[in-house]
């Protein structure tokens, strides 16, 4: 099978490289295929060779995608060769004290640093491959994969994995303390701020302005119906919810002035890497609530996958589709959103043969428990 | 009028100051009976904190009511009360979303007792070392302090005790009944923080600050206690409170959150602060600071001292007779209360001496 290894930034950047193909090794365990493969915002950082994991190159890139079920362990009761389901970044066990408690992402089974357990990025320990890839495995397939239902064109959702999840989760968070209330969103990464302006209009914000000093993105906004501002607003104490969504630390200074008292702010970390400063006069002052976390993906993907079910939001608008053959330049395009495709091959005639290996997942399951109990 | 004010570093002064008069029919003037430093106080005082010298010093207080205008329904003369530390009008939009600090009725920054100016000449609002206090909106800032609640007690009711309570109920309600990490070092917020985690249903706290005498009350409170953050120490909270004083530390205490933890925020920073992104990324966290809408939350506090379910009298490290203050509260001591005995309520301090 082939892996999209990632060489480090540069020209040749990215690199098709052939694998051994995966086969189950424990019957917790799905081989799937990835048929609609998205990039996260930050694997658009890493490649331009913005953020500390462009110093660690030679790991298989992308943990957003939708895929095939090719091949299923002995004790998967959810899903079956064939099945079109979302791959959540983090690996996670579904069962154990975090992951029933909804923080999947949390999950302690495996490790409980979660950038030891995820797709796609150098975990400096296990690689668990890149869900660009033809191939990969996922470990607790029952505990980790979400069905795509029939009417939702897995190339829509091919970011539901990460960026539209997270997107929905920090709208929720904002707008679940403050209902109805006008958002500003401050743009910055390549597709984040959208999918969080789009959600603001989806969960009922009054209004959402949208700032963003790329031409392109602000366009976008404009047809997802935002109001859209070329200048940070120089506002005090306005908005009751924001999210900052840029690289550019001195736009957090402005952003946080823009807060009404009792706001809440959401930082996507913008600051992938170095230490990043908190304005704290300003938010003492408004009294504030910051939220800033990676998305509990598994909890919440069927209420993503849902609103594009009922139309709710349009995610078709933001993507843009590139067959797997263009692989890796249309990587490097300036699309808000390219999403790589393949075919389905699970209802072909073609045959795979199974081995059976000796690991068990189920055995790591035993030993499970919560971190602050520990 | 005489009114307690800051001039310098370790100087405090009593100063013949101009009362502002009551001037409508919904305004009171109240007589302090039982006034304590805030830890923000206790930073200026000891040069911490660098405020233009000369203002009228204080915002923590019980008073008496001496005056009331025609329109005032709930309080009389006599009535014992307190005095939240901002001047609020509790009928503006921000007000009725219970989000009195931020009133802007006397301007978004008047405070008692801080050199930050509004007030009906533009000079500030006074300090709660005074003997009149000039309150704007007397129905919707004071509050009664019930007959069994001694108000030396509850002295810092009016800020860092509700203060204190506002930020643990944030990090408490997000995570019932989970453990809590409360970190000092400011002052007296530190032991509040922890008797209001226990009263909120904490099953256990641990309690870091260098200062033995907040460790003893915490200690004495039920609280582990550690006079130093051990950066080895793997033990995560969902609960953290933070009432220390430095940037390295409020970085530690964010390490110390465990997933989907919540820190609250109780110390002020002035200038832009230093977090380890990536850590509190990876965490999945949420966070709050800021300045405490207290009078909401004042009742409420008053009823869990008055049930025994809080033990501010704890923290009082000493009681100072009026005239006294300027000497007495130079010296570093974790709450000293300035008290006098009331001329229009029958009520009187057992502990001082009754006129």
């Amino acid at each position: 099978m082939k892996a999209l290894i990632f060489l480090g930034a540069g020209k040749n950047k990215l690199e098709w490289q052939e694998k051994p193909d995966l086969i189950v090794q424990g019957d917790l365990e799905a081989i799937v295929r990835p048929i609609a493969s998205a990039t996260c915002d930050l694997d658009r950082e890493i490649l331009r060779g913005h953020v500390p994991m462009s110093q660690h190159p030679g790991f298989a890139i992308g943990h957003e995608c939708v895929a095939e079920v090719l091949e299923v362990g002995d004790k998967i009761r959810l899903h079956k060769r064939g099945d079109i389901v979302v791959v959540p970044p983090f690996i996670s066990c579904g069962v154990c004290v975090q992951c029933r408690a909804g923080m999947h992402s949390h999950c302690t089974t495996v490790s409980p640093v979660a950038s030891e357990r995820v797709y796609g990025l150098p975990t400096g320990k296990k690689d668990w491959g890149g869900l660009f890839s033809e191939e990969v495995s996922v470990p607790f397939a029952d505990g980790m994969l979400v069905p795509v239902p029939a009417g939702v064109d897995p190339v829509s959702v091919a970011s539901a994995s990460d960026n539209m999840v997270d997107a929905y989760i920090t709208v929720r968070r904002g707008l679940a303390k403050h209902p109805g209330a006008p958002t500003l969103v401050v743009g910055g990464v390549d597709s984040f701020g959208l999918f969080v302006a789009e959600q603001a209009l989806a969960q009922g914000s009054a209004r959402v302005d949208y700032y963003d000093r790329d031409p392109q993105r602000r366009a976008a906004a404009r047809l997802l119906g935002c109001e859209v501002l070329s200048e940070m607003p120089e506002v005090d104490r306005h908005y009751p919810f924001v999210v900052f969504a840029s690289r550019d630390n001195a736009e957090l200074e402005p952003t946080v002035r823009a807060m009404a008292p009792g706001g809440h702010i959401q930082l996507l970390t913008g600051f992938f890497g170095g230490p990043a400063k908190l304005n704290l006069w300003e938010m003492f002052m408004r009294d504030v609530t910051l939220a800033i976390g990676i998305p509990n993906s598994k909890t919440h993907i069927p209420a993503v996958l849902e609103q594009v079910r009922c139309g709710h939001i349009h995610p078709e608008r933001i993507v843009t589709v590139h067959d797997w053959t263009e692989v890796p330049d249309a990587l490097s395009t300036s699309d808000i959103k390219p999403v790589i495709v393949r075919p389905t091959i699970a209802d072909s005639s073609e045959k795979r043969s199974i081995q059976r290996g000796k690991t068990d997942a189920s055995a790591l399951l035993r030993s499970t428990r919560p971190t602050h109990l520990a | 009028m005489q009114a307690l004010y800051f001039e310098a570093r370790g100087r405090l002064t009593w100063r013949d100051d101009r009362a502002i008069p009551l001037a409508g029919n919904d305004q009171a003037i109240v007589r302090p009976i039982a006034a304590t430093t805030c830890d923000l106080d206790r930073g200026i005082i000891d040069g911490l904190v660098q405020y233009p010298a000369g203002f009228a010093i204080g915002h923590e207080a019980v008073a008496e009511v001496i005056e009331v205008g025609d329109g005032v329904r709930t309080v009389v003369p006599g009535d014992i009360v307190v005095v939240p530390w901002k001047p609020a009008c509790g009928s503006c939009d921000i007000c009725r979303a219970g989000l009195t600090a931020s009133c802007e009725a006397l301007g978004f920054k008047t405070t008692y007792g801080l050199p930050f100016g509004g007030g009906p000449e533009g000079k500030g609002v006074g300090g709660l070392f005074s003997d009149r206090v000039w309150i704007p909106f007397a129905d919707a800032m004071l509050v009664q302090v019930p007959g069994d609640v001694d108000p030396i007690a509850v002295a810092g009711i009016g800020d860092n005790l509700t203060d204190a309570y506002i930020n643990v109920s944030k990090a408490m309600t997000r995570h019932p009944g989970a453990p809590a990490l409360v970190w000092g070092g400011t002052g007296k917020l530190g032991p509040y923080s922890v008797d209001h985690a226990f009263a909120a249903g904490a099953p256990s706290v641990d309690y870091i600050d260098h200062n033995p005498v907040a460790r003893e009350i915490a200690q004495d409170l039920g609280a582990r206690v550690y006079a130093e953050f051990d950066p080895a120490w793997e033990r995560q909270f969902p609960v953290v409170i933070f009432a220390g004083t430095t940037p390295s530390s409020l970085k530690s205490a964010f390490t110390a959150l465990s997933p989907g933890g919540h820190l609250s925020q109780l110390m002020i920073f002035f200038q832009d602060t230093a977090v380890p992104m990536m850590e509190i990324y990876f965490r999945d966290i949420t966070f709050s600071n800021g300045r405490p809408s207290t009078r909401p939350h004042i009742p409420a506090v008053l009823e869990l001292c008055r049930c025994g379910k809080l033990h501010p009298e704890k923290m009082v490290s000493k009681v100072i007779a009026w005239d006294d203050a300027p000497e007495a509260l130079i010296e570093r001591s974790l709450m000293p209360v300035v008290a006098r005995q009331p001329i229009l309520s029958p009520r009187r301090f057992a502990c001082l001496p009754i006129d």
